[in-house]
């Protein structure tokens, strides 16, 4: 487990020290100041919480459309050769993926001009913004995709080895209407067994970084994004405030697994 | 005497699973070991094998202490109650598993594996894998696995457990003459009575990790807290 | 109602296969300018051009071959001896937390964590570097997926060749490593996969000095070069294809 742990703690002790100013090419000895810029500025925590405001809304849609994709087409899924469609939008990077959105969704993209060409707008400038928008409608849309494709083949597989469609008639046997087998019966189930791989799954689209950095805006950013960014960036004076940001990202993580695991054992989905 | 084991304990954290057990046993009998599921058994026969390491006390084999003899050195083999035929292999290829692992030559092995096969009753199944068998061929395979290399003793954890009354009854023959033609020296552990009774030259008694060694059949079937009592009570008074 | 599923099941799966299509489209388009639906003219060209010597997409397209091939080399064997031993010990469940710390934390803001330990290394910038990086995610990954792989009749069968008389090596070669062909296969292909998808990493670590496909893409799409970002895009994705026709699952886990 060293392999795994000591990186990461090399990895943190080095960015702890250099958040005080002990290490790096502008140290100049022990100082508070970059934790005073830190927490005298809201840049982090904005964009800690627009990330995580748009993890929620893209976990929430695709469990939705998930949901209603396998509970109607969970033999679809399962086996024939439109199985084998469902999994295509798996085999995307996120970096294909996100390309693919602009090209579809930018001003001048594909959709732009098939609504031209229905007279539905007149210039590129009338269709409205979906790529790098205010309402971050095209990270969205991309995460969505991928996600409730994912989710889809998670809950059929669920569907299957829960016995689902014999615990439905079951219920239907004690008098239960088709509405009430899914509201009362399969969501319930789905839900509690998908729940650690839902979390898991939201843990990395919070983190995520090719397609808010292709689809994102400049401000608000994904937390990933900033962090990047202030590294890279050639004011040096920015280097230790990123460090600032990557600790407090990794304790918040830390805190949220941990209270996971302890409500819930997070075990990997194998089968 | 051939097998000697003295004193054993053992306990996993608070809790003593093995008190004190002792017992011996000749060169070519079994000892049929009767006791519910958690009175220990399985404990003590993986201390034996050398799967375990007990807290306290000797294993003796004609006289040699084994208690620091790994596992694959102490020509003692281990039946479980599932047969674990490895899937990847046919039955010919389990059944020469342990020739293979010790180098023997092929003719050799396809001699002996054969013959095996015969005394198993098991002839033309030899290129099937473990998928394609009955719950009794697999449990003749792993005992064909098991005999063939001769082993100084052979632990029994309850091997027919998972097998219907008929293929249970047939195996039991079956075993007791295969014990009979290698000459095999055996500790048999089931929760059965009735198996118990047959199967054992010897007789014990396990529960709560103490082990109660019989001098013979008598007492075994007379001491009341085997249930045989109980047992012919019931069907005399039917 | 049937027909309405019917035709619903149809467009969903159309805007699945739609995005190829559309990116296959965007490589042969050599003009295709706003309003056109469809290009004014096709041309292979493009597709001819990266296959001259020192093309900068063969260049990533090797690069990441190397890469994914000696990430997955070198985590999947490491973590099923390693995960084994984990899955005895007696606080396994802390030990798989920490497997997890890895991904949780965005590979991006890892790497930012680790960059200096790379450049005091001189590994910042090299092939080796980018190799080191990703195995520090793809490792644990293989850890986690092994984990459930190890259960109690695995043991017993390790337990069962022991009494045989076999050693350990004869345990593991003979037993335990053909008992879990299909989950090396697995572990393989989709640590494979991790690394051919990795860019955060690689593109902290590799300063751009390590072409790899994915960072290609991201330069072609920075040009705005539409044409051979598909191109690069639809070549990054033709082994999760692949992998998707011998065995759909393998893509799956990935993710």
């Amino acid at each position: 487990m060293l392999v795994t742990l000591l990186p990461l703690l090399a990895g943190l002790v080095y960015a702890i020290l250099n958040s005080f100013g002990l290490t790096g090419i502008l140290s100049n000895g022990f100082t508070l100041g970059h934790w005073q810029t830190f927490f005298g500025s809201n840049e982090f925590g904005i964009s800690f919480l627009y990330s995580l405001g748009i993890t929620g809304i893209i976990i929430i849609i695709s469990v939705v459309v998930a949901l209603a994709i396998s509970i109607n087409y969970t033999k679809n899924i399962d086996k024939g050769k439109s199985a084998y469609l469902f999994y295509i939008p798996l085999a995307l990077p996120y970096i294909v993926a996100g390309f693919v959105t602009y090209q579809l969704f930018n001003p001048t993209g594909l959709f732009s001009r098939i609504a031209y060409f229905f007279h539905i707008s007149s210039s590129p400038e009338t269709f409205p913004d979906l790529t790098n928008d205010a309402l971050s409608f095209g990270i969205i849309i991309t995460h969505v995709v991928i996600a409730s494709t994912f989710f889809s083949i998670l809950f059929a597989g669920i569907f299957k080895n829960e016995k689902l469609i014999e615990l439905a008639d079951i219920a239907k046997g004690l008098g239960a209407k088709n509405s009430q087998v899914t509201k009362k019966v399969i969501i319930p189930i789905i839900l509690k067994k998908a729940f650690p791989s839902i979390v898991l799954y939201g843990i990395f689209t919070l983190g995520s970084y090719e397609i808010p950095l292709l689809l994102g805006r400049q401000t608000p950013q994904f937390i990933s994004v900033v962090i990047a960014n202030k590294f890279q960036r050639f004011n040096l004076q920015d280097v230790p405030l990123a460090y600032c940001m990557a600790i407090a990202y990794t304790v918040l993580i830390v805190i949220i697994l941990f209270y996971l695991t302890k409500k819930k054992k997070l075990y990997h989905e194998n089968n | 005497m051939f097998i000697k084991i003295d004193h054993i304990s053992k306990s996993f954290g608070s809790q003593q699973i093995l008190q004190d057990v002792s017992l011996q046993l000749r060169a070519h009998d079994t000892l049929s070991i009767l006791g519910k599921s958690g009175c220990g058994k399985t404990t003590l026969l993986k201390i034996i094998a050398g799967l375990l390491q007990p807290d306290n006390g000797d294993i003796i084999i004609n006289d040699i202490l084994i208690n620091d003899t790994i596992a694959s050195k102490r020509d003692i083999v281990y039946i479980f109650q599932e047969p674990l035929l490895f899937p990847h292999l046919n039955v010919f290829d389990n059944i020469a598993f342990g020739l293979k692992l010790r180098s023997h030559k092929v003719p050799h092995i396809n001699e002996t594996v054969s013959e095996m096969i015969n005394e198993l009753q098991l002839n033309g199944h030899e290129n099937k894998m473990p998928d394609q068998l009955s719950g009794g061929q697999k449990q003749r395979v792993a005992f064909g696995r098991a005999i063939i290399i001769k082993p100084k003793l052979l632990l029994l954890d309850e091997p027919f457990g998972n097998l219907d009354t008929e293929t249970r009854a047939t195996m039991q023959v079956l075993f007791k003459q295969i014990c009979g033609t290698f000459g095999i020296t055996s500790l048999f552990v089931t929760h059965d009575l009735k198996e118990a009774l047959l199967m054992g030259d010897k007789f014990g008694y396990m529960e709560h990790g103490n082990l109660k060694i019989f001098d013979n059949k008598n007492a075994f079937i007379n001491d009341t807290v085997t249930g045989v009592q109980d047992e012919i009570d019931f069907w005399k008074n039917l | 109602m049937k027909t309405t599923k019917k035709g619903l099941l149809f467009l969903l799966l159309g805007s699945f296969v739609f995005p190829l299509l559309f990116m296959a489209m965007l490589a042969l388009a050599v003009s295709w300018r706003f309003p056109g639906i469809m290009p004014s003219a096709l041309s292979f060209d493009t597709i001819i051009s990266i296959f001259s010597k020192g093309n900068n997409l063969i260049i990533g397209l090797t690069n990441s071959l190397i890469i994914a091939t000696s990430v997955s080399i070198l985590a999947v064997p490491a973590a099923f001896a390693i995960s084994r031993q984990i899955s005895r010990q007696q606080n396994k469940h802390m030990l798989l937390l920490c497997a997890y710390l890895p991904f949780t934390l965005s590979p991006v803001v890892y790497a930012a964590c680790l960059n200096y330990y790379f450049v005091l290394g001189g590994l910042n910038g090299t092939l080796i570097g980018v190799i080191l990086a990703q195995l520090i995610i793809v490792f644990p990954f293989n850890i986690i997926l092994f984990m459930s792989h190890w259960n109690k009749q695995l043991e017993s069968y390790s337990d069962l060749v022991a009494t045989l008389g076999g050693n350990k090596q004869q345990t593991y070669f003979k037993v335990i490593i053909p008992l879990s062909g299909k989950i090396l296969m697995i572990a393989f292909f989709q640590s494979f996969l991790i690394s051919w998808f990795e860019f955060g990493l690689t593109k902290f670590i590799g300063i751009g000095q390590v072409q790899t496909l994915t960072i290609r893409v991201y330069q072609y799409i920075g040009e705005a070069n539409v044409q051979l970002s598909a191109l690069s895009s639809l070549i990054l994705i033709l082994p999760p294809l692949f992998l998707l026709w011998i065995n759909k699952r393998i893509i799956y886990h990935q993710v």
